[in-house]
This record gives C-alpha cells, structure tokens and sequence, in this order.
C-alpha cells in the first residue's frame, strides 16, 4: 500500500477530537472538567511558589557573587535556573507528550517520524493533565522577571512582558523538544540497561559519603574556609549552588576549586537523579516506555522465582487465619516482592520527600545569618515541607490502595466483610507507612539544629504526624470507595466526586484546625512575641493548599477506579 | 416450581432481534420462588435489571438454573451477559429484581451467596506475585476454610492441574493462569460455579482435564455457569442452555430441548442455530476490493 499525503493534520485533528470528547461529552464530564480546573490551578500555584524560593534562596547573587559583575551573575543565574528547570521537567514532560499522542498506537500506522513527532509535540496541548508539569514554566517566569528587576532594574513595562513571554515560549518549546528527544535516546541507546539499578546503588553509595562528609569522617580541603566565606554551613544540597561555586571560581581562576565544585555539583545531580528516578520513570510507566519494558524489570523479576519459589510453594504459615491477616499477608507477597511497585511508587514515596527536606535545611542554614527572614521564611519553609511530604505521602496512599485493579474482584467476591478487607489493607499500609513517617520526622529533627528551627521542628513533627494520618485518611476515602461500590459506580459522577471531595475537603479542614491550637500551644509563644502577623496569614495559606491537594487527588483518585478505562470508553462512545 | 413455556415473540421495547418465535421450553419461575424452589435452584434470576444512567444493559431477566445443571450462557458482544454475571457474583448492583443464589436473596445475605460461588471472572484476577500455591492459600482461607484443609486440597489440586505451586502467577502462561483461577474457585468446594471464558488459551490436553473436571462436579450435584463463544464447547459440555440479547433472555431451555426446537426448524448445528436466533443469520457478504459480491 502507499501513503501519499501528510497525516499530521488528520493527527491533530483526532487527537483533539478525542480530547475534547473526553472532557464535554457529558454533562457530568463537562462539570467534572470544571472541578479539574481550580484544582489544577491551585496545586500549580503550589508548584510556582516552591520553585520561586527554593530557586530564590538557593542561588542569590547578592550573597554570593560580591566580585562579579551585575550582568555576568545574572546570566549565570538564569542558565542556572533553565538548567535547573529543564532537568527537573523534561522527564515528566517528555512522558506526557509521549502519552498525549498515544505513541503506542500511532507507531503501528505507516507515519514518518517527523509527521508523528510534530504531532505528538503539538498534539499534547489540548490534554488537560498536560497543564500541570507546565506549571512550572510559569513559576519560572515569574522567578525569571523577579531576577531580571533585582540584577537588571528592569521595568513592568508591556515590552519587557513581551520578551519575558517570548523567552518563556522558546524555553518552553525547548523542554518539549528536548523531552521528546530524552523519551526517543532512553528508548533506542538504553534498551537493555538496568539503569536504575545502576542508579540506585550509586545514590546509596553517594549518601554514605555525604553523610562522611558532613560527620567530618572525610575532610574536604579548603572548602570549610571557603564555605565560611559565603555563609554556608555545610554542602549544598541543590545542584546549582555547586556549579554556580564553580563557575565563581573559574572567573576567578581558581582552577582547583572549579574542579571540586564541579564534582560536588555532579554528585548532587546525579545523587538527586538517582533518587528521582523512580518519579520519572513512574510518569512513564504502563506505557512502551515504562521501565518494566525498557529495562525488562518485570522479565528480571520474575527470574526471581528460583528464590522466592522455594518457600512459596509450601504456602502461608498456619498463623494467618483471620480475613484481615489474610489480606494485609497478601499484599505483603505481591507487593514487597514487585520490583516495578517498589521503584515506582514505595521508593520515590519513601525518600523524597526526607530529600526535600533535607534541601530545605540546607537553604535555611543558607540564609539564617544573612537576612532579617526568618519570621516569615520558617512557617513558610513548614508549610512547603508539609506540602511536598503530604502530597508524596499521599501519592504512596493512593498507589497503594489504588494497586487493587482488576484484582479487587477477587476480594469483593470473597464472602469477608467490607471492613476487614479495608483492615487488612490499612494494616499493611500502615507497617510500611509509620516507620517512615517516624524516620522523616528524626531526621528533621536531628538535621535542622538552629535554635529557633530546633524548636520549630517539635511543633513541625508534631504537626505532620497529624496532618499525614488524617490526609491519609481523607485520601484513603476517595480510592477505597471500590471497595464500597464495586464495579456498581462505574463512573466518577457529579454527586460522587462531590461527595468525596467534599469529604476530603473536611478532612483537610479538620486537620487545618487542629493544627492551629497544636502550633499555638507548641510554638506560639515565639510567634506571639515575634512576629504574630506572618503566621496568622500563613494559615489560609496552608488551609488552601491543603484543600486544593485534596481535591486535586480526588481528581486524581478518580482514576484509579478498576473500571474507570471501561467508562471512559462508553462515555467517549456516548453510551454514557 | 412452575415451569412456563412462553416464548420469545420479538419483545416489546424493540430491542430485541430474535426472528425465531414458537421455541420451546423457555424456562422461568412465574411466581416468587417457594421453599422448595430455593432448594431445587440454586441460582434463581427474577426480574433482573441493569440500567447504566439511560442505558439498559440487562433488561427484566428470568432465568431459574436447576441443582447439578451445567449452564452455556451465550450472546453476542455487549448482549449483557458480562453484566449478569456481575450481579450474580455480587460486583454489581442490580437496578431492579432479585437474585438467589443457594438458597439465598444475595441483596439480603450476600456473604452467604458469596460463599456459595467459585468464580473464574474473565480477567482471572489473580495476583501476579503471589505463587500458584500461595494462591490457593488466599482464596481458601478468605473463604473461611481452615489452613489444614487448605493446604491439603491446594495439594491435590495442584497435582491434578499439574501446575507448578512456586511459581509466581505472573510468571505463568494464560492457560496456567487459568488453571490456577480454577484451583482457586475449587478450593473451598462450592455449590454454585460460575466460569467467564474458563478455557480460553488453554491447550487441548488441559482442556479435556478441565472438562472432565466440571463433569464430574456437575455430576455430584454442583450447579455450573458457563460463558463462552465457542459453540463446540456448548454442546460438549452443557445440558443447558439459554442466550442472551440486548439484555433480554431469548430462550432458555434443556440442550436437548433447544436442539430439538431448532432443528425441526431447519438448524442443526448451534453456531448457525445461534445466529439464526439472534436474526442475523443473513446472507454472506464480502468486501468489494478482495472480490466479494459488495
């Protein structure tokens, strides 16, 4: 047969239709659509502000760049900050792109690559989840105007505006670009490589010789003077504050210490890549990209039958009777033993977010002897910890429970009642969940030794630990309820996501309120006597966040549902 | 038990596309099931209705399965056969009607109905996992069986389905699976079997294993509901019958009753007796460009 026109038109054409279709067939999905928008809104505000002050306070040129020229640090800042930006999105925006087009199927059609690449680059805009991982590009434009009137003295004037967004579109089109470049090189150079393997034993290796580092078992030459010098307690633990070291040092040409931070800034990357990794992939996986496919995890895994077979083919121990061990028993085998679950979703849910915490001390100590910020950074710096660690930890809940697919039937035609098979599930959870929640907590505690953080933190852990049973709780609503209305509510409906979401929305209100008289009672006294202003607006703050998280995985949880693809067919189809 | 003989005359809401009326023996209890009846049928469907929003997947069913019966219950794609079955095995919710299984109103009892029923649902849902063994472990014991006796019929079972108890399921071919999803319905020996496409991928010597298997069940007094779209299996395994489409029962009868019924009408094989039943037994077509009369 022979192809002799473009179809890239008739691409976009469908991509879009289908698109569309998706979210207004219905009156319930033209609400539904409504509902997705502030909670994407929201929870990108959420995104803007965390890169706005981790960028901000990582990388400040006032403290560090005393020696160089206004426009030289301004220019290193902002390729710092692309670089930055670019190696935190590409990943996640390269799986959308691949996802939006659904390269899976198109791939089987007689397409040239250009035709099917601008396609899937263009083609991805009319996806509504594609939104969320381009919110940053908003954070980094504004992070990008605010350093341009700091360094430059720029105006808001229409023309600068202009730029900015011009600037902002070709660094936008770049990432997309060079998304899909990353999807296509994994793709064809790594076919074969247990790259996360490789990863993973190389971030364990990295944080036993930071941990070296900073318990002094390793001295750093010089580099207690020099770090003396910029006011920074320890190591860096964003990758650009190395590199811009680095690059201070080269224009002063102070070669060695180019070197040195150059490798420390590689170590970071790469130590921070390691430990990401598992988040990346996961946005890739269930597609041909997924590392169960590209790496044949799933193939090694099951190579693992020669050791595990052994015991497991003599059955469960005699111990496990009651419905509820039953079942926790039984995600114990499947899930601990799935390699694709545990890179997926229990490492990144395990680790990251003691990652960003970790960041966080390291920029608090930054900043704690240079500026008067302290009043209005600390709660703020809370708040974007409890953020960052509720939404991974209720990433982890919503996996976990969401793990159930197909399989569920085999739980809900069992003759157990309902609230032992949830037991069981929770009781598992739970084992894996509180020892992590105990270990963030002693690591913030033991890692963040300033007075005034020393005293915040009880407060903090104290809050969290609340805070992170109860969102539990409200995010284990919204993907339990399969188990209450089995393959019976086959749709999200209006009333239905309503009801969850506003069930999540008091759960996230009631632990709002209770964190108010713990931080009083706690911390209080040093705000009252402070600076009582800034905490009592960062308090809506938080409540709104909070709230926008919890309708954001409602959303989200939604689509966990076991029959959810089966829906969205009848109603594309118009069935629904 | 009354046993009616009301046959299917083209429906009423214009759904139905059955162009064959008269056929006898469409079996259904016309009064509410009687002590004895519960007894008699395990599986009684009376009035049973499924609506999605304005959509009407299954629409008024009656259908009593008598005690050791082994029913093939066939219909096209998206005839609401998959939709039954969901009600049957308790996943979903029927909009209007009842349903008994053993004995039992499963809206009123259904942990008692569930544990009447193995089930092989069409996706399996096993868990990758877990072994072949330690399958059967779970289910025996969500079932309420006690482990002892778990682990001595997941013993046999195991034997006789040749299957390999350390193996992870997800490691085995489909027709493994399979037999490990019919090891896991057995294990804690039910009254009530319901098999969703159980020998689909499964080679010919498994095959006649499973058969034999269901055979001598069904023999013994267990009732057994079988889907599938091969027609061969129908008739080498099920002494009834009943078809489904566009939600409705067309006809639900003894095989040997239906068989009668269709040939006197001029069908003697169950494809094209089938395919006639559903009004689509139409001239063969082609396609234009591969030299079809198109």
């Amino acid at each position: 047969m022979s192809v002799s026109r473009s179809q890239m038109p008739d691409l976009l054409r469908l991509r879009m239709r289908v698109t569309w279709r998706t979210y207004t067939a219905t009156f319930t999905a033209r609400m539904e659509s409504l509902l997705f928008i502030p909670a994407v809104l929201l929870t990108a505000h959420g995104i803007q502000m965390m890169l706005v002050v981790v960028l901000n306070f990582a990388l400040d040129p006032h403290v560090h760049f005393r020696s160089l020229s206004i426009s030289l640090v301004m220019l290193m800042h902002v390729s710092l900050l692309m670089l930055f930006a670019g190696w935190s999105i590409v990943p996640a925006l390269g799986f959308r792109t691949n996802e939006a087009i659904d390269l899976r199927r198109l791939q089987l059609l007689p397409i040239r690559f250009p035709a099917l690449y601008t396609a899937a680059s263009l083609g991805f805009a009319g996806d509504l989840s594609t939104v969320l991982p381009l919110s940053f590009c908003v954070g980094v434009g504004r992070f990008l105007f605010g350093t341009m009137q700091v360094t430059a003295g720029w105006e808001k004037t229409p023309e600068n505006y202009g730029l900015l967004g011009l600037i902002l579109l070709l660094f936008l089109a770049l990432l997309l670009q060079g998304s899909m470049l990353t999807v296509q090189l994994f793709q064809t150079l790594l076919p074969k490589v247990d790259l996360t393997r490789i990863l993973m034993l190389f971030f364990v290796g990295f944080l036993v010789f930071v941990v070296a580092l900073n318990m002094q078992v390793i001295e750093y030459p010089d580099g207690t003077t020099l770090f003396d010098e910029l006011y920074i307690d320890r190591y860096n633990v964003l990758p650009t504050g190395p590199l811009a070291l680095a690059i201070h040092e080269l224009a002063l040409n102070n070669t060695p210490l180019v070197w040195r931070f150059l490798g420390q800034g590689a170590l970071w990357v790469l130590g921070l890549a390691a430990l990401n990794a598992g988040l990346m992939w996961m946005a890739w996986s269930g597609t041909f990209l997924g590392v169960e496919n590209v790496l044949n995890l799933e193939r090694l895994g099951l190579a693992d039958v020669s050791r595990g077979s052994r015991k497991g083919a003599q059955g469960w121990p005699m111990w496990v009777r009651h419905p509820i061990l039953v079942v926790a028993y039984k995600d114990f085998c499947n899930l601990l033993r799935n390699r694709h679950f545990f890179f997926y979703k229990t490492l990144p849910g395990l680790l990251a977010p003691t990652t960003i915490l970790l960041a966080g001390k390291y920029n608090l100590n930054l900043l704690r002897d240079q500026y008067d910020l302290q009043t209005w950074f600390i709660p703020l710096y809370l708040g974007l910890a409890l953020f960052i660690f509720v939404t991974q930890a209720n990433l982890f809940v919503a996996n976990y429970f969401g793990f159930e697919r197909e399989e569920i039937s085999a739980l809900l035609t069992s003759p157990v009642k309902r609230h032992h098979l949830i037991q069981g599930k929770s009781l598992f959870f739970f084992v894996i969940l509180i020892p992590d929640m105990l270990l963030i907590a002693s690591l913030s505690l033991m890692l963040l030794p300033h007075p005034v953080v020393g005293h915040w933190l009880v407060a903090f852990g104290f809050l969290f630990s609340i805070a992170i049973i109860l969102l539990s709780l409200g995010n284990m609503s919204s993907v339990l309820l399969p188990y209450f209305t089995p393959l019976d509510r086959p749709v999200i409906t209006l009333q239905g996501a309503i009801l969850v979401g506003l069930a999540n929305t008091a759960t996230l209100v009631l632990t709002a309120l209770l964190m108010i008289p713990a931080t009083l009672l706690i911390a209080g006294p040093w705000f009252l006597w402070d600076s009582p202003g800034w905490y009592a607006l960062t308090l809506p703050v938080w409540v709104l966040w909070l709230t926008a998280i919890g309708w954001g995985f409602t959303a989200w949880a939604g689509r966990l549902m076991p029959d959810y693809e089966e829906w969205i067919q009848l109603r594309v189809r118009g069935v629904l | 038990m009354i046993v009616t003989s009301v046959w299917p005359n083209g429906g009423d809401n214009g759904l139905m596309s059955a162009v064959l009326t008269d056929l006898p023996h469409h079996l259904r209890l016309t009064a509410p099931p009687t002590p004895e009846d519960l007894l008699a049928y395990p599986i009684i469907l009376t009035s049973l209705m499924r609506r999605f929003g304005d959509f009407i997947a299954v629409s008024s069913i009656d259908l009593a399965v008598p005690k050791g019966a082994f029913l093939g219950f066939l219909g096209p794609n998206g005839a609401g056969k998959s939709t039954t079955i969901n009600m049957i095995i308790g996943l979903l919710k029927p909009s209007k009607g009842t349903i008994y299984v053993h004995g039992q109103a499963l809206a009123a009892a259904p942990l008692a109905c569930k544990a009447a029923l193995g089930v092989i649902p069409e996706d399996l849902a096993l868990y990758d996992r877990l072994t072949a063994r330690e399958q059967i472990d779970f289910t025996g014991r969500m079932f309420g069986i006690e482990p002892e006796l778990v682990a001595q019929r997941a013993a046999e079972l195991i034997a006789l389905l040749e299957l390999d108890p350390g193996k992870y399921v997800g490691d085995l071919s489909l027709g493994m699976r399979k037999k490990v999803a019919l090891a896991s319905a057995l294990v804690h020996d039910p009254p009530v079997l319901v098999l969703d496409e159980p020998f689909n991928g499964i080679d010919a010597v498994s095959s006649r294993l499973i058969k034999s298997i269901l055979r001598s069940l069904t023999q013994r007094g267990t009732t057994i509901i079988l889907t599938t779209h091969v027609m061969e299996q129908i008739e080498a395994l099920c002494d009834h019958v009943a078809v489904i489409d566009h939600g409705r029962i067309l006809v639900s009868d003894t095989m040997v009753g239906f068989r009668g019924a269709m040939s006197a009408r001029g069908y003697d094989d169950m494809e094209h007796a089938f395919v006639a039943l559903l009004g689509r037994d139409e001239p063969e077509k082609g396609l234009s460009w591969i030299g079809g009369d198109g």
